[in-house]
């Protein structure tokens, strides 16, 4: 009895083994038992309030449309692309994915991983502002659409402490070390904070020296660097480590940047440990809201002499796209969503919860405050795309790795952009990769990104 | 008829003991085997996670042996588990030391020290970047008031220091459990060598070198190798979560780097070579370690 009991229990775990996992393929079709359900693979949203307005969202559209929309936040913004490729390993369905169109250039394009959704879009296009859509589009087709705020790096610093020692925002490098020394002598702080510990947050840096010392090229000669046409070793691209180098050299930066990761940056800035900060606007709203003084942004300064001042921008750091394995019978479904979420009332409700510097969505924009108007007057009319959205990975881990290398003696620029260089050769060699991929499809492999939408 | 019917019925029993393994061989054959086999596989293969396989051959083991990242991540792989070993093992035995005799607030002790192993490296990592952190940090903070300014370091961002750091929470965190089964070898020594030892005149240092090791031996042995192993194939969380495997790979592990080669280089044919070459290695180190310190009469009693 004692052994048909054990057996009994072993063949029921067994078989409880055997029924782990499986999904039947194309589950997302209308069946006439279940809804038709769209799953949205997305990174956890930043607050409760955010994912709340999602549920919302999907619960008004469901009731409109009769579709079900199983909202799978899972990860961090950077773990998609795994989780997307685990998702296709596995057999899961994912209907749309939130994705940086940077990754889908370096990553998921290459890979076809993601479906070519120009003629999908055509009729939505005019639900973004103008320009907007732009850097989604890759060799002429368009990827993925914008559905978060756009982001450029930013100088952030504490207008009353400024206002308290008679300070003016620095525009230049002099300027900006004769204001360093004075906030170190009168208050005993260091002058600026930046999240160095954030081994991603390092080329944000890169991208607006490089812009100065490239002759505000950057774009230009990065192409040329990932076509193979030049190497990265001229002596730009060596300048634009020596210059981050320099704001620790003359004390605007100090070693503390090497140890601090961004909740540590806000931290240092909000409590006054710091009185300027170096980031990204997406830092703005946790900086404003832990501050107890005025804050306000200022211009990277000018540290080479006849260039203009730029910055990194990027519209699609947050963009949609469809998986390449999406079940293609319920791409319908899928842009029947696409569309409710693209009506202003609804991208209002959504992409305001966390307030926007930037109109991504038309009718997506709430009241700006003085830095709003500040980056949307001075910053974006004055950027370049932010390098990292068409550097590979190999090339971006490089820079990641080689800039605080540099920063903190630990190598010299020669020696870093050498190491820039190799990653790309391995790259090339390992991968063969090439920048402009598009160019280089067969018609079979644009046949496994285009849709095939059924009658 | 009945001489036919014995060995049926014995064929009956004798598979049973295999039924009962069957749900654990299910689960060993698709989370451990098949994952093994399908790496070995792919190993050959130059593919993205999306896109076709493509036939490569032997290649991505050239270029994995040909990767110094790769090299220096074998060689910090190395030094965390050689130094996790020896820290784990020697705190962790003097702390069982200390712990078994009796004295008040020893229950307290031994839970304040084994309450590390219940928490996640999430929270681990969290709290000890936070300790570290050079504005806030706990531990500058200390140094400073103690007027020991000299000794406050960059423990994450010096890469000559980073990855002891990472060694140290490490530490921190397993201590209590190998303490655990310290105490458990320590507590089984029959009181009666002890007391022969006293009748022959041993003093403490005598006593530890001629009773206590050797009866602990196997009790050693088994932390070693698991401490050991542990080290090589569970140190990614703790790595990524606090260093990210920098500054510039000084803190690159093999785990952290295959993981980056697999998910963001999208390079799943490479990753999984290096990850027969680690399980190579690791197989190497394990069976080397059990051969040098297991010994037959460890396991008589």
């Amino acid at each position: 009895m004692k052994k048909l009991l054990a057996f009994v229990m072993a063949a029921a775990m067994t078989f409880s083994l055997t029924a782990c996992g499986g999904q039947k393929e194309g589950s997302g079709a209308a069946s006439e038992q279940e809804k038709p359900t769209v799953v949205y693979l997305a990174e956890v949203p930043a607050s409760t309030e955010e994912q709340k307005a999602w549920e919302e969202v999907a619960a008004d559209f469901e009731k409109e449309s009769g579709i079900h929309v199983e909202l799978r936040f899972q990860g961090t913004w950077a773990e998609i692309p795994q989780a997307l490729q685990t998702a296709k390993m596995s057999g899961e369905q994912i209907d749309l994915v939130k994705v940086g169109i940077g990754t889908i250039r370096s990553t998921l394009g290459p890979a076809k991983a993601v479906m070519d959704m120009t003629d999908l879009m055509a009729d939505y296009t005019d639900r973004f502002p103008e320009g907007v859509l732009d850097s989604c589009y890759i060799g002429g087709h368009l990827w993925a659409f914008p559905y978060a705020d756009a982001s450029c790096t930013t100088c952030l610093y504490n207008k009353t402490m400024f206002d308290e020692l008679g300070l003016q925002p620095p525009t230049t490098m002099e300027e900006w070390v004769a204001v360093s020394e004075k906030i170190t002598a009168e208050k005993g702080i260091m002058p600026m904070i930046f999240h160095g510990k954030d081994g991603w947050s390092w080329p944000m840096l890169y991208f607006d020296t490089f812009a100065q010392t490239s002759g505000n090229d950057s774009i230009a000669q990065v192409e040329s660097f990932l076509q193979g046409s030049t190497k990265f070793t001229g002596d730009a691209q060596k300048q634009g480590f020596v210059l981050i180098k320099d704001l620790f050299d003359k004390g605007i930066m100090t070693s503390a940047s090497f140890d601090t990761d961004a909740d540590g940056m806000i931290a240092t800035f909000a409590q006054q440990k710091a009185a300027m900060m170096f980031c990204g606007t997406w830092d703005y709203d946790s900086v404003k809201a832990a501050s107890d003084f005025e804050v306000a942004a200022f211009e990277f300064p000018l540290m080479v002499e006849g260039a203009r001042r730029e910055h990194a921008f990027g519209v699609g750091d947050g963009a949609i796209s469809i998986p390449s394995f999406a079940d293609q019978n319920n791409i319908k479904n899928s842009m029947k969503f696409v569309e409710y979420l693209l009506r202003p009332e609804v991208a209002h409700k959504l992409l305001t919860v966390n307030t926007p510097k930037f109109e991504v969505v038309k009718g997506a924009m709430a009241d700006g405050d003085t830095v709003t108007e500040y980056l949307n007057q001075y910053v974006v009319p004055n950027s370049v795309m932010f390098l990292d959205w068409i550097w590979p990975s190999e090339v971006n881990d490089a820079f990641s790795q080689t800039i605080p290398a540099v920063a903190s003696g630990n190598m010299t620029p020669e020696q870093a952009v050498e190491v820039v260089q190799a990653a790309y050769d391995t790259a090339v060699a390992e991968k063969e990769y090439t920048y402009d991929w598009w160019n280089t499809w067969t018609d079979e492999d644009w046949a496994k990104v285009t849709p095939q939408l059924p009658e | 008829m009945s001489t036919q019917s014995a060995p049926h019925k014995k064929r009956k029993t004798d598979l049973f003991p295999y039924l009962m393994c069957l749900p654990a061989l299910i689960l060993f054959v698709l989370f451990v085997l098949a994952p093994f086999f399908t790496g070995l596989y792919t190993s050959f293969f130059r593919w993205d996670g999306f896109d076709t396989m493509k036939w490569v051959g032997l290649d991505n083991y050239k270029f994995s042996l040909s990767d110094d990242i790769f090299w220096l991540s074998l060689k910090n792989t190395l030094v965390f588990a050689i130094c996790v070993t020896i820290v784990k093992n020697i705190v962790a035995l003097a702390l069982a030391f200390v712990l078994s005799k009796s004295f008040i607030g020893r229950t307290v002790f031994r839970t304040g020290i084994y309450l590390p192993v219940t928490l996640s490296y999430i929270v681990i990592g969290i709290l000890w970047v936070w300790i570290f952190n050079p504005t806030f940090g706990l531990l500058n903070e200390l140094l400073r008031l103690a007027g020991l300014e000299n000794l406050i370091l960059g423990w994450l961002s010096d890469p000559d220091i980073a990855l002891y750091t990472v060694v140290a929470v490490d530490s921190w965190k397993w201590i209590g459990y190998h303490m655990v089964l310290y105490l458990a070898g320590l507590q089984a020594i029959p009181q009666s060598l002890y007391e022969a030892a006293d009748i022959d005149g041993a003093g403490p240092l005598t006593k530890l070198f001629r009773v206590t090791i050797p009866q602990l031996n196997s009790t050693i042995v088994v932390n070693v190798v698991m401490s050991m192993t542990g080290a090589f194939v569970a140190n990614y969380d703790i790595v990524y979560i606090m260093t990210d495997g920098g500054p510039f790979h000084s803190t690159e592990v093999a785990l952290t780097h295959i993981m980056t080669t697999a998910y963001k280089y999208s390079a799943l044919g490479k990753a999984n070579a290096m990850s027969i070459i680690l399980f190579a290695i690791v197989l190497i180190f394990g069976f080397a370690q059990l051969k040098m310190m297991a010994r037959d009469d460890n396991y008589n009693n």
